[in-house]
This record gives C-alpha cells, structure tokens and sequence, in this order.
C-alpha cells in the first residue's frame, strides 16, 4: 500500500512537472515511478508491490489466451460438433479458504474460459457449482483449475 | 491501415455474435446455451466497440467507449450466471441438496 502511494506520488510529480497535462502524461508518470520503485524494491520495501503486478500482468495474458481458446471452442462446438457427443453436466469445486473477493474474480474467469460456466456458489461460500460441457471427468477439470486458474489468481490477490 | 483494422474487428465481432445466436438455436438446453452466449457476446460486443473506437475522429473520445465495454464485460457473465442459478434450482427441488457431480442433469423444455 505505502509502494502503491509512492508510485502515485511520483506520477503526480510528473504530471505537475509537465508542459501540458493529460492523462497520457499521467500514465506515463505511473510507469515511470514503476521502474524506478522496480529498480530500487529492496532499498524502498517494495517487493510485495511489484510482485504483485507481476502476478496481475501474468495473470491477464494467461486469462487473454483462456478467453480467447474459449470463444474458438464454442465456435466449434456451435457450428460443427455433433450434439449427441456433448456430455454436460455439474461439477462441484471446493473454494474453501479464499476470500470473497477472490471467490468473485474466480466465478467471473470460469465463465470466460473454455468449457465451463459459473453457475451457483453455495451460501457459506465454499464450494463453487460450475457446468462444464464435458463433464465426463469432473476430476480432471478441478485438477486444471488447481494447477492453473487459481495459482495465476492467487499470484496478484495475496 | 484503420480502415482495415475496424472492417476486422466489426466483421469478428458480428461473426462471433451470429455464433452466439446459432448457439441459442442450436445447442440443448439452457445451460449449455448459456455457454455460448456469455463468451461469444463477451467477445463480440468488445470487437464491435473496438472497430467503433478505430473510426473516431478524436480518440479522446473512446474514454466513453472503455466505459461502455468495461459494463458490458462486468454485466454479461453475471447475467450467464443467474440464467444458470434460476435453471439449477428449476431442476432440483431442494436448494439446499449437496452438490452433485452425477453428469447428467435433466435438461429443460426451450
């Protein structure tokens, strides 16, 4: 949080500084004050920060790609695959432990990636009710978002 | 160069819709038409809105545009999910039964 005000602070320092304020310059303020708070993380406690944004920047290429392989793949299932091949069904996956605001970005993220939609998360937010369009191996689905989704998510959130 | 990046976007992003609705027609039930319309549309509402960015005169202008799409890509898987909750409690009669991993749900009558 204190990184986060120096990197603002710094922008607006730059903005002030300016020949004619706009936003561009603003956010070019920010990425400034991102480098410099980058090269000197130790000096200044920052490593928490910049991880973070990391973790934030990798986590939005990752969730791109997903989203983008998620419409190519109802495309395909739209127009050419046979519906008696389709197995839908509901598998139940265990979000014990995360935060709301996490359990939210996670609900979002199932919707947008291939194959899977959010459909209920029960009241006591712990597990998360999603329909798969192949559900054969309800399995194998919950050990890919064990291994990818979630590490990617808990990357920029913790 | 601009004109041929808007035509892209606009042509992608009315392809994508024409899917997302083929995908109401044809897929069998509601869940799985859910599918196809929470990412199609997704997708397809922000080419349409990036290919009108490209054609403005002053790309200032666009700030209302990143508005518009941030809306609609918060409001649209959430509209997928209550489509999904209504059609699961429709299905099972008790809201508070365990979660089931079976995987057949019965489908629902379009």
């Amino acid at each position: 949080m204190k990184a986060f005000g120096l990197n603002l602070l710094i922008a607006t320092i730059w903005l002030l500084l300016s020949q004619a304020p706009s936003p561009a310059v603003f956010a070019l303020g920010f990425l400034v004050g991102f480098i410099f708070l980058a090269a000197f993380r130790s000096v200044v406690g920052a490593e928490n920060y910049i991880r973070r944004w990391a973790g934030l920047a990798r986590f939005l290429w990752f969730f791109t790609r997903e989203f983008i392989i998620a419409n190519l793949n109802v495309a395909w299932t739209v127009l050419f695959r046979p519906l008696a091949a389709l197995r839908p069904g509901f598998v139940a996956y265990d979000v014990t432990g995360l935060t709301r605001t996490e359990i939210l970005i996670l609900s979002y993220c199932l919707t947008l990636t291939p194959g899977t939609t959010t459909v209920e998360i029960s009241p006591d937010f712990r597990t998360l009710i999603f329909h798969a369009l192949d559900a054969q191996d309800p399995e194998q689905l919950r050990a890919q978002l064990d291994q990818k989704l979630k590490p990617a998510l808990l990357a920029f959130t913790r | 160069m601009i004109e041929l990046l808007t035509f892209l976007c606009l042509l992608l992003g009315a392809a994508l819709m024409l899917t997302a609705a083929i995908g109401v027609v044809r897929l069998p039930d509601v869940l799985c038409r859910s599918h196809a319309v929470a990412k199609a549309l997704t997708l397809g509402i922000f080419l349409m809105l990036m290919g009108l960015w490209l054609q403005l005169e002053d790309p200032r202008q666009g700030l209302k545009i990143v508005l518009a799409i941030f809306f609609q890509v918060l409001t649209i898987p959430v509209s997928s999910h209550l489509i999904g909750l209504i059609s699961r409690r429709e299905m099972s009669p008790l809201p508070s039964a365990p979660p089931s991993t079976e995987n057949k749900p019965r489908t629902i009558r379009p």
